[in-house]
């Protein structure tokens, strides 16, 4: 068992690091204030395949497999979460679906001006009444020859207002429901019939765009049905299901930012005649977080390597998103309280990071949710059924 | 038209800290990196690949490590790297390494250009680069901040003073680049992984490149280290001239 | 291993020096050089040599005066202005047939282009870049102490072999000596033979460039500003002086001086120059965060129980629209 990365990984590793203090760090704050996407950084990452990292490199991207995606979360995640988001929906759940279930003819024209940063994707799935309940979503698809007419609206979408390419999920059979009657569709944004709805004024990530997509007899010819007709759940769960281990890498890369800051304004920070880092009050919250970043890191990369060898990885995925947003939300709120007042002040980063972390126990599948996935692959071991 | 960049590596000084009062150096994390003016060296190289097609190839000594040198100077756009690797190269100081990197440029054949960094960050001496161009009987330009290629010749833009100048010379020629001459690209990530996965050194030997084990002495001896004075926190001086003698003194300004 | 490419018998000696000169006199650092070379003789029981190397060169007497006992003009138009090619012909002729045993260059553009050369050209060592120098007269071998990574430690080297030693000297390695114009020497032409020897780069001439811009965060130098400022424009033209990045600590943006961006603090950027001098700013933790790892600090500021002075490696008290264009002044 040999627990180290492959030369190329730290390689890898290496790079995204400066590119992420050189090139996201310093926009971080920016972003967040003027509440706008760092399409910059989207420009810059393009050239080095930062768009595509687990994507072939044929396509454009670094053939980088799962490893290397979480790797390059964990490194954004670690600057910047509002750019960790907007790069995570558009390759972890955006491009994935096209990748997971696309036709070669699908994947040849969409998914290599995705992987090569040509183009933004994004994900639509939930809407106002089906957030959690998945199976409860409205948005109809009506098929008239050889083409599907799409009507309604998604709502909280990253990168909607951003987005060249979308799928999205609508219900092509009403009678049928979840199980045969929902298929998944590639959008292309610049069709009639296609609109961004209302901009989210969100308390974090603010430097990613979110927003309502909005569906008015959006023709979408059949060629562009995802996966099979009737059974875009399940690509839209397969989707889901892997996009949650890179979003625990991210969360990653935020908790170990927080501590890096808290250990080292522990060191520079005096009372009582020493530095707080003297203090055991101080050194305990260390401890503790240290712990827990060192569990969800080894828990984020087994499991990549789990995807990356083809094992199942369903359950330990949701353990990923789960654990890795609550430890990251603990991570950051005791190096808040670490901070004192300075914490507390808009000018500091750890308040960001405060605001940005709260989102991850609650989208891309609440917590509870990841909850229910896991108790119910733990309890079907022993033959139980768990319903949400 | 071909084009060599000599590159080496050295600590990461993020990696280690000197305490001045005990007078040593304690390593949190030994961590090696490509010089950065080598890297610049080899962005001025690879700006003129881009502009003239030209070849560029790689070469570095050093232990088994250096690889991941030469490699992420491939991913980055190299067209060949060439791994120095030898027992025998062990401990080279400028005078052998000069030797033996002319050596590699004259097995090459048809090199036009040699760019190298201006100095490295563990010697500082600036010496390696116009040994090698005396070794290979070439002009050279020093602390150049920016190369262009025309007509078998190269034009080299250097700070002079306040200011900056252009000097020319024909081709072949050596010309060292500063560090912070220009912004090192990022290699695209399916190249590094393909640096390791795909990409095969290539490996040059004393043998190869007909250097004896004479040849390859050390002439240099290494007699220890010194540090500089602690730093005295909470001085005041009473005038700024002594300021400035006291910033002249510390190689300040 | 000494000269032998030149297969000779004799054994090296002396100290030699290479002049450099400034409008026509030699500059401080040939001086100090030439100095710490007499130093040197005199415990070794040998020579001191200077070599000047121009066109229309005049008396220097100032060459004997620190110490040298013989001074080698070599004279000639095709000297007049500094190349490689030329230069190098004439230091390796004269040095073939002299045998120098050490040999000084200043640690300058001059330097750093020929003292490798020549190193590489005998098949000898060089200790470049030397802050200090000593003679180790037991075993009689010059010791060379040069800093790397930037100054953070140095290196002590020798070359115990081979010959000449070769040393690039920085300025104040060698205190600036007594000149004492009663020291007798001698001046020698030398004969310069640069048949086939042309310089083989062309200056071209001044050109406009815009250098890479660097980011506050990898500035060198940064000039930065507090309430107690006083004159904010005197600070920009300080900065200019030391061609250094202007910044400044929380309260200069409320005062509209700098940007947000330029903020020095845990509220803003943390910087690590290698100078960073203070201009009115008090320095309560939240500033002195930002500098914890600049290399060199200067305060100044009218209060003396300021607590920058604590932090600072050097203060001066008193009204920075005072202090600053004196310190400007200082520095031409």
């Amino acid at each position: 068992m040999d627990f180290t990365f492959a030369p190329e990984y730290v390689a890898l590793r290496k790079m995204l690091r400066e590119f992420a203090e050189e090139e996201v760090r310093p926009l971080a704050k920016t972003i967040d204030r003027e509440h706008r996407v760092p399409h910059e950084t989207f420009k810059k990452g393009a050239k080095i395949g930062l768009l595509g990292v687990p994507f072939p490199i044929e396509y454009g991207g670094m053939g980088a497999g799962e490893t290397g995606y979480c790797i390059m979360m964990e490194e954004i995640g670690r600057v910047c979460t509002s750019t960790a988001t907007n790069i995570g929906a558009h390759i972890g759940i955006g491009a994935m679906a096209i990748y997971l279930d696309g036709t070669q003819a699908q994947k040849d024209k969409y998914l290599r001006p995705l992987a090569s940063g040509e183009k933004i994707a994004a994900f639509a799935l939930t809407e106002p009444n089906a957030g959690s309940d998945a199976a409860g979503i409205r948005t109809r698809a009506v098929r008239e020859g050889d083409s599907y007419f799409i009507d309604g609206s998604k709502i909280y979408i990253t990168n909607g207002p951003i987005a060249d390419i979308v799928s999205v999920l609508a219900v092509t059979d009403p009678a049928l429901g979840a199980r045969g009657g929902v298929t998944s569709f590639i959008v292309e944004t610049t069709w009639e019939g296609f609109k961004v709805g209302t901009l989210e004024n969100k308390m974090g990530i603010r430097g990613s765009s979110t927003s309502e997509l909005i569906f008015d007899n959006l023709r979408v010819p059949q060629e562009n049905i995802l996966g099979q007709t009737g059974l875009g759940f399940v690509t839209f769960m397969k989707t889901l299901d892997l996009g949650r281990v890179s979003l625990g890498a991210a969360c990653l890369g935020g908790a170990q930012a927080a501590l890096e800051a808290a250990m080292q304004w522990a060191k520079a920070r005096n009372q009582f005649g020493a530095a707080i880092a003297a203090k055991q009050s101080i050194q305990w919250m260390v401890a503790d977080i240290a712990c827990e970043i060192e569990a969800l890191r080894s828990l984020v990369y087994r499991t990549a390597w789990m995807v990356d060898s083809h094992k199942p990885f369903s359950r330990e995925a949701a353990m990923c998103k789960l654990y890795g947003s609550e430890v990251a939300s603990r991570a950051i709120n005791k190096a808040l309280q670490i901070h004192g007042a300075l914490g507390f002040s808009r000018e500091h980063p750890i308040e960001r990071a405060w605001r940005d972390a709260r989102i991850a126990e609650i989208f891309e599948g609440t917590n509870e949710v990841q909850r229910i996935v896991i108790a119910s692959e733990m309890f079907r071991e022993i033959g139980v059924r768990v319903r949400p | 038209m071909k084009i060599v960049v000599a590159i080496k590596q050295v600590l990461d000084p993020r990696g280690f800290t000197v305490n001045r009062k005990a007078e040593k150096i304690f390593f949190n994390r030994e961590e090696w990196i490509t010089n950065p003016a080598d890297l610049c060296a080899l962005e001025a190289a690879l700006m003129l690949k881009d502009k003239l097609g030209a070849e560029v190839v790689v070469l570095s000594g050093g232990p088994a490590r250096a690889g991941d040198a030469l490699r992420d100077a491939w991913a980055r756009g190299a067209d060949r790297a060439i791994h120095l690797s030898d027992k025998a190269f062990a401990g080279a100081d400028g005078f052998v390494a000069a030797r033996i990197l002319a050596k590699a440029v004259d097995k090459l054949g048809n090199v036009d250009l040699v760019l190298c960094g201006d100095k490295a960050l563990d010697t500082g001496g600036g010496e390696v680069g116009p040994r090698l161009a005396e070794a290979l009987g070439w002009p050279q330009v020093l602390d150049a901040l920016d190369v262009s290629v025309a007509d078998g010749r190269a034009r080299a833009i250097k700070p002079n003073g306040k200011g900056f100048v252009a000097l020319e010379v024909g081709l072949p020629a050596l010309v060292t680049v500063a560090a912070g001459a220009n912004q090192p690209r990022y290699p695209h990530g399916g190249r590094i992984m393909q640096s390791y996965r795909e990409y095969q050194l290539e490996a040059w030997t004393a043998a190869d490149l007909g250097l004896s084990e004479d040849e390859l002495e050390p002439l240099m001896d290494n007699r220890g280290q010194s540090f500089p004075p602690e730093r005295q926190r909470g001085t005041v001086l009473d005038s700024p001239q002594e300021l400035v003698r006291l910033l002249k003194r510390n190689r300040i300004i | 291993m000494s000269f032998d490419m030149y297969g000779s018998s004799q054994e090296p000696r002396d100290i030699w020096a290479v002049a450099e000169l400034a409008e026509s006199k030699p500059t401080q650092l040939t001086l100090e050089m030439i100095g710490g070379a007499r130093t040197m003789a005199d415990s070794l029981g040998c020579y001191v040599h200077a070599v000047v190397l121009g066109s229309g060169l005049g008396e220097l007497p100032d060459l004997v005066a620190s110490g040298a006992d013989r001074v080698h003009m070599a004279d000639d138009p095709a000297l007049a202005e500094f190349a490689v090619e030329p230069y190098l012909k004439v230091l390796c002729d004269l040095f073939t047939a002299q045998l120098p045993e050490i040999l000084l260059l200043g640690a300058t553009p001059l330097g750093d282009e020929l003292a490798p050369r020549l190193a590489q050209r005998f098949n000898t060592g060089l200790l470049a870049h030397c802050t200090s120098l000593y003679m180790d007269e037991i075993e009689r071998v010059l010791n060379g102490t040069h800093p790397v990574y930037e100054g953070e430690y140095s290196v002590v080297a020798a070359c115990p072999q081979a010959r000449p030693e070769i040393a690039t000297v920085l300025p104040d390695a060698f205190g600036l000596p007594y000149l004492d114009s009663y020291r007798m020497g001698e001046t020698k032409p030398v004969t310069v033979d640069l048949s086939g020897v042309e310089a083989r780069v062309k200056p071209i001439g001044p050109v406009e460039f815009t250098p890479l811009e660097m980011p506050l965060r990898k500035a060198r130098r940064i000039v930065s500003v507090g309430r107690q400022v006083g004159n904010f424009e005197l600070v920009k033209q300080l900065a200019g002086a030391l061609d250094a990045h202007v910044a400044g600590a929380r309260e200069a943006m409320d005062e509209g001086w700098i940007t947000d961006k330029q903020v020095v603090g845990a509220m803003g950027e943390s910087v690590k120059p290698d100078l960073y001098v203070a201009v009115g700013i008090r320095g309560d933790t939240y500033h002195a965060y930002g500098i914890r790892d600049a290399k060199f600090v200067v305060a100044i500021h009218p209060e003396a129980d300021a607590p920058i002075f604590k932090a600072a490696d050097a203060g001066l008290v008193g009204d920075p629209a005072q202090i600053v264009p004196s310190l400007i002044e200082a520095l031409k």
